[in-house]
């Protein structure tokens, strides 16, 4: 549906595919759930795996939904920065 | 004061140009409500810190008197204050009539040049919801990692019902930026369809949330429940407060989008909300995961 009205809308140079970011989010999550229940033994590596998926659907809806892909490199900068800040914080309280 | 807004639209379309460029120019009157607001912040918090219950001993003339507050008096204060505050801004904000902010027209360099003024403000008011978000995700992980037989949440929580959850707000994400998406091109009848249906899904996700909360709550998981409780409901609570914003947010956006306040032109409102939304979905995305999941 979206990638129809994209294709109408010739103005707007890139065709944003909110569909396919949708159905990625939707297929990740579903995977994320089936994964965690899974009855493997190593808990750390379904641990590292459902971290990641989760980092890649932030990516995906910062990126797309949020328009972060379309907008100046300082304004993704901004937006990203106290991210570093909190992992920080967590790393520190770790070594208390 | 939506007809003379609608009315102003009328006459910018016959003066074109030069009436643009004029309301261009107006910047927004000052206005105390955004200072009330922060006060309020400043007294709510340690309200909700320190609280009750709290005595007093308060001397009526003659014999000291015991007052027993349940809560801490700066909370309730704070709390009126926010809503004051919060409600006079909005109110504001909707009545005044030439409400456009100026176009960044610096000549000076600047690394967010170019960005539009109300979405720079938006950007910095998410960027400090990262770091409220960072530091709350960040300490929760410091407990997870640090706290000996950490329960398995499935063990307590309904996955599978929080999960259906986790779908539906990505599917108000997915409609909100429909929703912008049809403002963009000016398709009216499905700005204010997408919109709507994202106001419904927000509260679809706040009652499952609720019925979550009082099926926990029945279970005897209580944000008293050791460290696993307390994070739980201080993570999802402060999510779900989000939600709860958001949703309110959306539904004046969608009367607004009702009236016809959103044009092909002008639609930085729902550019803004839409912007909100899909910060608080990212929040989900990643408290599903560290909460529920790991």
């Amino acid at each position: 549906m979206a990638a129809e009205i994209a294709v109408q809308e010739p103005v707007k140079a890139h065709a944003r595919p909110y569909l396919a970011v949708f159905a990625g989010l939707a297929l990740l999550t579903a995977v994320e759930v089936y994964i965690a229940q899974l009855p493997i033994a190593n808990r750390n590596l379904i641990i590292f795996g459902l971290v990641l998926f989760a980092l890649m659907k932030a990516m995906l809806v910062a990126l797309y939904f949020m328009h972060l892909k379309y907008e100046r490199a300082s304004l993704v900068v901004m937006a990203a920065l106290p991210i570093p800040v909190g992992v920080l914080l967590a790393v520190v309280l770790l070594t208390i | 004061m939506a007809p003379s807004l609608r009315s102003r639209r009328r006459r910018l379309a016959v003066m074109g140009e030069t009436a643009q460029q004029v309301l261009v120019e107006e910047h927004p009157p000052e206005t105390p409500w955004p200072f009330l607001t922060a006060i309020s912040f400043a007294m709510l918090f340690p309200g909700a810190l320190f609280r009750g219950p709290l005595t007093a001993d308060i001397t009526f003339g003659l014999a000291p008197t015991l007052v027993y507050f349940p809560v801490n008096p700066l909370l309730i204060i704070g709390l009126s204050l926010f809503v004051i505050g919060l409600g006079g801004w909005i109110y504001g904000d909707a009545t005044r009539e030439a409400r456009r902010t100026p176009r960044l027209t610096h000549e000076e360099w600047s690394p967010l040049e170019g960005v539009e003024k109300r979405k720079l403000g938006m950007w910095f008011f998410l960027a400090s919801e990262v770091m409220f978000f960072s530091a709350l995700i960040g300490t929760y992980v410091m407990f997870r990692v640090n706290t000996p037989g950490w329960p398995d949440p499935s063990g307590t929580l309904n996955i599978n019902l929080t999960a259906v959850n986790t779908f539906i707000l990505i599917v108000s994400s997915f409609t909100m930026v429909l929703a912008y998406d049809s403002a963009v091109k000016g398709n009216q009848m499905r700005l204010k369809v997408f919109l709507a249906t994202t106001t419904v899904l927000g509260a679809l996700f706040l009652s499952i949330q609720a019925s979550e909360y009082l099926a926990l709550i029945h279970e005897g998981f209580l944000p008293t429940s050791g460290v696993f409780g307390s994070g739980f409901y201080a993570l999802t609570g402060i999510h779900g407060a989000h939600v709860t914003a958001g949703t309110i947010a959306m539904g004046v956006t969608s009367w607004k989008a009702f009236k016809g306040c959103y044009s092909k032109d002008d639609h930085r409102g729902v550019e803004m909300v839409g912007l909100y939304w899909h910060f608080v979905d990212l929040v989900w995305i990643i408290l599903f995961t560290v909460v529920y999941l790991i």
